[in-house]
């Protein structure tokens, strides 16, 4: 009887007091199949590493919802031909399912031209995969001439 | 059961429950620390606007560099016309993740010179620090591009 009683109850207080899981690391690795394919130009590819309800907010554009929509959005602003793009990590932050990067990017133009800016993304892990569910970005400075600006 | 087990039982039930913080009530976005911002913004107050960010906070403005520190916050938002431009906030999304609240949303300004106010979208974290959730970084961008006529560092 003594045992029966104790050990549930030992259970019970182990379980709720164990320490907060060490977080996972940053998923870079799907961070880094973003460049491939954005620099691939492969907006199917791109739309793939996001959730199926994400959000992209594009400067000087209303937002794009779902991933059918992030796909046309990567194949209209990212056509063969466009720039490539370097972009930096600064600061990433996993809580459970949900992860929080801050970076730079460079946009390396054909004609050596280089502009660069500023994003913030907030990931989701979903059946097993993490994937990116918000994403905003915006130049450091106007594009000359032009209210163009390309994804980060 | 007897008396003693019953105690035992009590203490380790009491121990389970008050042994780990994550089993608290959720705490509710700081409503009232995003009025704050709204109302210093829309009466001019940017010393007010400055300290409702972390010492270690960003400020990323579109088609600007990032702004870090109070000083250089206070300065920026001074650029915006605060007081004069009206900023509503609508359509918000909040998330609570480990010890931040991530918060997205869209806004209006309002300029008195020009008759459409600009819509955009925002994206923000913010962070308790000394008993006060203050921002810790700030983002977001107009859903079109300012009117040409206009300096580029006008609100929107």
């Amino acid at each position: 009887m003594r045992m029966r009683m104790i050990l549930p109850a030992s259970a019970l207080t182990l379980t709720a007091c164990l320490p907060a899981p060490v977080p996972e690391a940053f998923p870079q690795d799907v961070a880094d199949a973003w460049v491939e394919r954005y620099e691939l130009h492969d907006a199917a590819g791109l739309a793939a590493l996001y959730t199926e309800d994400a959000q992209v907010l594009p400067p000087d554009a209303e937002i794009v919802s779902g991933r059918a929509a992030i796909q046309e959005f990567h194949a209209r602003t990212n056509p063969p031909g466009s720039a490539g793009i370097e972009i930096a990590t600064v600061e990433t932050l996993v809580f459970g399912d949900y992860a929080y990067r801050q970076g730079s990017f460079r946009l390396k133009g054909p004609g050596g031209a280089v502009s660069g800016g500023k994003f913030i993304e907030l990931w989701k892990k979903s059946d097993g995969k993490w994937r990116i569910h918000r994403e905003i970005w915006s130049a450091n400075a106007p594009a000359p001439g032009s209210g163009d600006d390309e994804p980060a | 059961m007897n008396r003693t087990h019953l105690a035992s039982w009590a203490i380790l039930v009491a121990l389970a429950a008050a042994g780990c913080e994550r089993a608290g009530t959720p705490e509710a976005f700081p409503q009232a620390a995003a009025d704050g911002w709204l109302a210093a913004f829309n009466s001019g107050d940017t010393t007010g606007l400055a300290l409702m960010y972390s010492d270690d906070a960003e400020v990323l403005p579109p088609d600007e560099p990032i702004v870090s520190g109070h000083a250089a916050i206070e300065e920026f938002w001074k650029s915006y016309d605060p007081g004069q431009v009206r900023i509503a906030v609508s359509e918000v999304e909040t998330r609570r993740l480990g010890d931040y609240w991530f918060r997205e949303g869209t806004y209006s300004a309002i300029i008195p010179e020009e008759g459409e106010p600009r819509i955009g979208k925002f994206i923000e974290l913010w962070v308790k620090s000394g008993g006060a959730w203050l921002l810790y970084r700030h983002m977001w961008s107009p859903n079109a591009p300012p009117p040409a006529e206009l300096p580029a560092s006008a609100p929107g």
